[in-house]
């Protein structure tokens, strides 16, 4: 009995979950030529343009051209034009726009054009400016992250909540909402110099809430995303919060690219796809163009966690010794190198 | 005074097949002859291998003396009075076809008895078997648990057809016996793998002694004759050995319970589908995944029979087992896209599954425990032997195992499924039959508390036979069916149920007619289907999910089939059928109208259309010729082809590489069309040694002239307008399925090799060119083996090959500000994933037989995945840590290690 019994115990062992292993696949034939146009317009005081004009497969399948040549506009339905004159950086052309140069209002249509070369021009579908719903509130609060291991072990570590609170209508419609988040933060480093460090929330996930599918007017506390407790949250923290109103073509585009990001291969996967495009060639239908311009409006809120409401945690600098030789480069041997980094208090800190 | 077939000697049968083309002139025949000094029989034997006629005699009536016999261009009958009236011999021609050799005396007796003769030599005669050899009882091992093989028999008066009520049934090496009851019935069972004797004695009739050698289940046909005519013959009705080579019926496929209860089980629980993979022509994407393909059909494309009644889903724990009990399981057909006419609805296949009638005589409880499973049987009868009852209950719980795990979301997960069938039979007449049948099977699982599925199957069938003369039956069936599941999403914002199915009612009435030469089958076919719309549900207080409810939709298959079996010769056997289907889509509905170009885009909507319950919204008519035709080259090989027009109103929607609980079903509405296609097959079979060895050569063609596939990032769930999300074009499958398959008292073996292609080519994807379906793997290997090392012992081995399925792969990327990366795809399934592969053993042991109790027991070890191959499932792409935007391959393998497994299996008689 002892035998079946340890027969048995084996092969709970044995029972693992489905594995996990990175392989060699074939690869796959690329096309000779494509180009990548992506832009954005923000409906604002000013509003700001930006496009950025790629070509793909000319170096290698992962380093895309930045394309610097390129005659870029803006172009308004009722016919106005703003026409890019400054010298791209990175083949990106970007502006801010005076509403009494070029202006940009709720319920217009606009679109981009991009002359490449006087063969090849490009051009966006129009897009519709959507007024974005103002939003009430961000509220945040402690809470646990749970972590799963390679291996499967489980570990837990203190981490911040944050929530929204917003309407999710506006006068005209239910908005598509997505949400774009900027964290700025303070670190005092070694020297006493302090530092504040301002950059895109990193996370490779997008944050979407079509307000066609939610039943209530308005979402209360709807989690935006959890963080662990870290660096930026020690001597003040500050998320803002860009709430953008997309038309249903420039919506339907991010949710494309949220199922290739959540793709886990498992059996409830979709199919992997073409993300839509609204933009194209004219003149030849079978040139590959990626990307996407959408025209919105957004409201911007902003919250600050001070220091006391963190629970005053202990300062990250200085940081205790380490065995290592030579002991790494940290933002505690001079906080202004960091990405982002500047001695001035952002605009917004209060 | 009986004559023992065996004594007869079989001459002549080489190139069989040319023989029936000059039988009509073989009474007139002339034949030459020139030979001296030769005995009667030496005469016979060159007369046979000169004009290849048959003849049938007895060794001992035939004189020794040796004369010269001189003819030339001689009728053939004067021949035969001269050398055989001396002797006091007589003859008869069987059908002009071969010539039977008796004593003068039984010429004449034999007249009433004629009948049953001609049977019996033509039984012989199909199977190519010389009447004197042993015959051989089963395809495969018994049905049943345990090491015993169950011989039915029935005896009657061969002059009568009255049962023969209290007849002796005697296998005096076993000392085992029985009597024949009062239908004439009587059943054994003995350890298969040898040869035995058969002892039949019943006083006023001839003994019956002969020689068999018992493989597997089988029933035996026995006429005796009175004591006067003193010739007893036995026909075995089970299935012909050379069905490989004879049957009509092209794309066909069988599989007795053993040969799947035979096959490496995946945790100790035998499976059917897994055994129709082992069949040449049919795949499967993998672990995880729900049903097979066929042909290079679709998996909604099969339609699975459990009796009458269709099952939607024929699958436990997503896909890693069948709902089907192998323990209620009489045998199993597999119609790979030449279908018979009496089935319909499915583009692919038909498997059809029919169910036992428990047992008759005595009763029987089986079980059997697993490390997750376990499963009891009973069946007896009632009512004095005219009812008996089947019932089958199966269920798995993986929670206590799961919980073990050293992963904790999986520990957190559960997995429990059940399955009970119950089967009762009653004989109302003789003549009159009526089955009960009810089916139940669910599903549940749920994952580290994030989310969870529930699916459950609930059916009824009631089945009434009727026997209206002895050539003609009718068969009248009516089922209640319905699929229900449910995805929840158990935590955060969008916490809900999302809740599917589909109900249907269902009546067929077939009626049978079977000749000896020919027969055939006529009936009609009504289904109601209901498919719920989907609805979703929201859960918990923090969810923001509204509740909807989608319209329900109905419609209405029907169909009048028809379908003749025909011999107009020997060689040539014709199966035509043809089947006419009406489909109506019915209201109550709501639909939107589009434009006139036929763009189904919400773009170009230009009315809505309201439709009253009950009326007809859009109807399809369909006429399906079926026809398989059978060329017999000679009792050993045989040409096979078949053609058949399908079609299929009613689909799972999935946009995912397998159907999954939240799959919905679509039925055909004005805007999206049924599949419809025509299908053809063209084979060479040829068996070897008796027909222990069969092989097989058929090669396939399918134009799927009307079909749709998703677009890129379809939204199916929720959706109101299905057809927005699709995209019409066409399809087709092609391929060559080659097979080997041999056994013997120790050794079964089976070979299949399948290349095949099935692709798509749709307005919208890849550019409007062909692309390959989700499911084309081009090669496909399974070897499957049995070796019985003695009554108590054999050893299995399975192994697999599939050539790796498309998949869609990233070619470069871009970035979206600092840190979204957005992968850009190849086209639609224009890479493959790796090959799969894997081979699985298993042991059987007997133990603790116990003959008094009649209680015994057996023991299954498998090793499921011997070598632990990482099998990918799928394979998805994320980006190489440290080197922005280069996108790694990565397997998900389902099982990726070597899955041991014990079960113990125990029955009571």
């Amino acid at each position: 009995m002892d035998r079946l019994l340890y027969g048995l115990l084996f092969m709970l062992v044995l029972f693992a979950p489905a594995c996990l292993d990175e392989i060699e696949i074939e690869n796959a034939e690329r096309p000779e030529d494509g180009y990548v146009v992506q832009a954005k317009l923000i409906s604002g005081a000013p509003s700001y343009v930006e496009v950025k004009v790629e070509q793909l497969f000319f170096y290698t399948s992962n380093i895309n051209r930045p394309v610097n040549n390129a005659l870029v506009s803006l172009v308004k339905k009722t016919g106005e034009r703003y026409e890019f004159q400054d010298i791209p950086l990175d083949g990106i052309y970007s502006t801010y726009l005076e509403q009494v140069d070029f202006p940009v209002t709720v319920g217009q249509e606009y679109r981009i054009e991009v002359e490449i070369t006087p063969e090849l021009r490009l051009q966006s579908d129009w897009d519709k400016v959507h007024d974005a719903p103002i939003a009430d509130h961000i509220s945040w609060g402690f809470t646990e992250i749970e972590t799963v291991s390679v291996d499967g072990l489980i570990s837990r570590s203190p981490g911040i909540q944050f929530d929204i609170t917003t309407p999710i209508t506006t006068t005209a419609e239910r908005a598509r909402l997505r949400w774009e988040f900027i964290d700025a933060y303070q670190v005092t480093d070694n020297l006493d110099f302090t530092c504040y460090i301002e950059n895109p929330y990193q996370n490779s996930k997008l944050f979407l809430v079509d307000g066609n599918t939610v039943a209530p007017d308005t979402i209360r506390d709807y989690p935006l995303f959890t963080d662990r407790l870290s660096i930026r949250h020690i001597e003040g923290y500050y998320l803002s919060v860009f709430q953008q109103a997309l038309s249903p073509a420039a919506f339907t585009c991010w949710e494309q690219v949220a199922a290739l990001l959540e793709r886990e291969g498992t059996v409830f996967d979709n199919p992997a796809g073409t993300v839509s495009s609204n933009i194209s060639n004219p003149a030849d239908s079978t040139q590959l163009v990626y990307g996407f311009f959408s025209a919105y409006s957004q409201d911007t809120l902003r919250r600050f966690l001070s220091r006391e409401e963190m629970g005053n945690l202990n300062l990250y600098c200085p940081r205790p010794p380490t065995n290592q030789a030579p002991p790494p480069i940290t933002v505690c041997d001079g906080c202004i190198d960091a990405l982002g980094a500047s001695y001035n208090k952002p605009y917004y800190w209060q | 005074m009986f004559i023992h077939l065996r004594y007869f000697l079989f001459l002549g049968f080489f190139f069989h097949f040319l023989v029936a083309g000059k039988a009509q002139q073989l009474r007139l025949k002339e034949v030459s002859i020139n030979l001296e000094q030769a005995t009667i029989e030496e005469t016979l034997t060159k007369l046979a291998e000169q004009y290849q006629i048959r003849f049938y005699y007895t060794p001992d009536d035939l004189s020794a003396q040796r004369l010269d016999y001189l003819y030339q261009n001689k009728p053939l009958t004067n021949i035969l009075e001269e050398l055989l009236t001396p002797a006091s011999l007589g003859y008869f021609i069987y059908r002009d076809q071969s010539v039977a050799i008796l004593p003068q005396e039984k010429i004449a007796t034999l007249t009433a008895y004629r009948e049953q003769f001609y049977q019996a030599l033509d039984g012989q005669l199909q199977r190519g078997t010389s009447p004197q050899d042993i015959i051989t009882i089963g395809n495969d091992q018994p049905s049943q648990e345990g090491s015993t093989a169950k011989i039915v028999g029935r005896l009657a008066d061969a002059n009568t057809g009255e049962p023969i009520i209290g007849a002796t049934v005697f296998w005096p090496e076993l000392q085992n016996g029985t009597v024949s009851d009062s239908r004439g019935l009587w059943e054994t069972n003995i350890p298969p793998g040898n040869q035995h004797e058969l002892q039949i004695q019943y006083i006023g009739y001839g003994s019956f002694s002969r020689q068999f050698e018992i493989i597997g289940d089988g029933f035996l046909d026995i006429k005796l004759l009175p004591v006067a005519t003193d010739l007893a013959t036995v026909i075995v009705l089970a299935e012909a050995q050379d069905d490989n080579v004879s049957s009509t019926q092209a794309g066909l496929s069988t599989f007795s319970v053993r040969s799947i209860k035979d096959l490496p089980t995946l945790l100790g629980e035998a499976d059917v589908v897994r055994s129709v993979l082992t069949t040449a022509g049919v795949n499967s994407i993998g672990e995880g995944a729900t049903g097979f393909n066929v042909r290079g059909g679709a998996v909604d494309q099969n339609l699975i029979l459990q009796g009458g009644s269709i099952l939607f889903n024929a699958s436990h724990a997503l896909g890693f087992y069948s709902t089907i009990n192998p323990e209620i399981i009489q045998d199993v057909a597999l119609y790979k896209s030449i279908l018979p006419a009496e089935y319909g609805g499915r583009l692919s296949s038909v498997l059809q599954v029919d169910m036992r009638r428990g047992k008759q005589t005595g009763s029987r409880v089986a079980g059997g425990l697993g490390p997750v499973t376990a499963k009891l049987s009973a069946e007896g009868s009632f009512a004095e032997g005219k009812g008996t009852y089947l019932l089958g209950l199966r269920g798995a719980s993986a929670n206590w195992l799961l919980r073990q795990v050293n992963d904790i979301p999986i520990s957190r997960s559960e997995a429990t499924f059940f399955d009970g069938n119950l089967l009762l039979h009653y004989d109302l007449t003789e003549k009159d039959q009526l089955r009960l049948s009810l089916y139940r099977a669910g599903d549940d699982f749920s994952y580290n508390q994030e989310f969870g599925f529930n699916y459950k199957t609930a059916s009824a069938e009631v089945n009434y036979t009727r026997k209206i003369r002895e050539e003609l039956s009718s068969e009248l069936s009516l089922v209640a069916n319905r699929l229900s599941s449910s995805r929840t999403d158990l935590a955060g914002a969008e916490s809900g149920a999302l809740l599917t199915g589909i109900t249907y009612y269902k009546l067929k009435e077939v009626i049978r007619h079977q000749e000896e030469d020919w027969s055939w089958t006529a009936g009609l076919e009504t289904i109601l289907y209901h498919v719920p719309g989907q609805e979703q549900t929201p859960q918990g207080a923090t969810s923001t999910l509204p509740n909807l409810k989608l319209e329900d939709e109905k419609g209405w298959e029907s169909a009048l089939f028809g379908e003749i079996n025909w011999h107009p010769w020997e060689q040539l056997s014709v199966k035509a059928g043809l089947r006419i289907n009406d489909y109506q889509y019915l209201g109550g509905r709501t639909l939107l109208e589009y434009g006139p170009d036929g763009n189904y885009d919400l773009s170009n909507v230009v009315d809505t259309l309201q439709y009253a319950s009950g009326e007809t919204i859009e109807s399809y008519f369909t006429i399906e010729p079926r026809l398989s035709l059978r060329y017999q080259l000679s009792p050993e090989q045989s040409v096979r082809g078949g053609y058949s027009r399908t079609s299929q109103f009613v689909n799972q929607v999935f946009n995912t590489d397998t159907p999954t609980p939240q799959s919905q079903f679509q039925l055909s509405t004005p805007y999206i069309k049924p599949f419809l296609a025509h299908n053809f097959s063209l084979g060479y079979f040829r068996n070897f040694r008796k027909n222990r060895w069969e092989t097989s050569v058929e090669g396939f063609y399918r134009a799927i002239d009307q079909l749709w596939d998703y677009q890129d990032f379809a939204a199916l769930n929720l959706n109101p307008h299905l057809e927005t999300e699709l995209l019409d074009g066409q399809g087709r499958a092609y391929g060559l399925e080659a097979s080997i398959k041999g056994r013997s008292l120790r050794f079964d073996g089976q070979v299949s090799y399948t290349w095949s292609r099935t692709e798509r080519q749709i307005t919208g994807i890849n550019q409007g060119n062909w692309y390959p379906s989700n499911f084309d793997q081009p090669h496909n290997i399974n070897l499957s083996f049995k070796y019985r090392i003695d009554e108590r012992q054999s050893l299995s081995a399975n192994f697999t090959f599939a050539s790796g399925r498309p998949t869609t792969a990233p070619i470069v990327s871009y970035t979206n500000g600092n840190t979204i990366v957005v992968p850009i795809y190849t086209e639609r399934n224009q890479l493959r994933i790796p090959d799969y592969h894997r081979l699985d053993l298993s042991y059987n042991i007997g133990m603790n037989k116990n003959k008094e109790k009649g209680f015994k027991t057996s023991w299954d070890f498998t090793l499921y995945n011997v070598y632990g191959r990482k099998n990918p499932f799928s394979v998805f792409y994320t980006q190489r840590v440290n080197q922005r935007r280069d996108f790694v391959a990565n397997r998900l393998a389902i099982l990726g290690t070597i899955f041991p497994s014990v079960s113990f299996n125990f029955e009571f008689l």
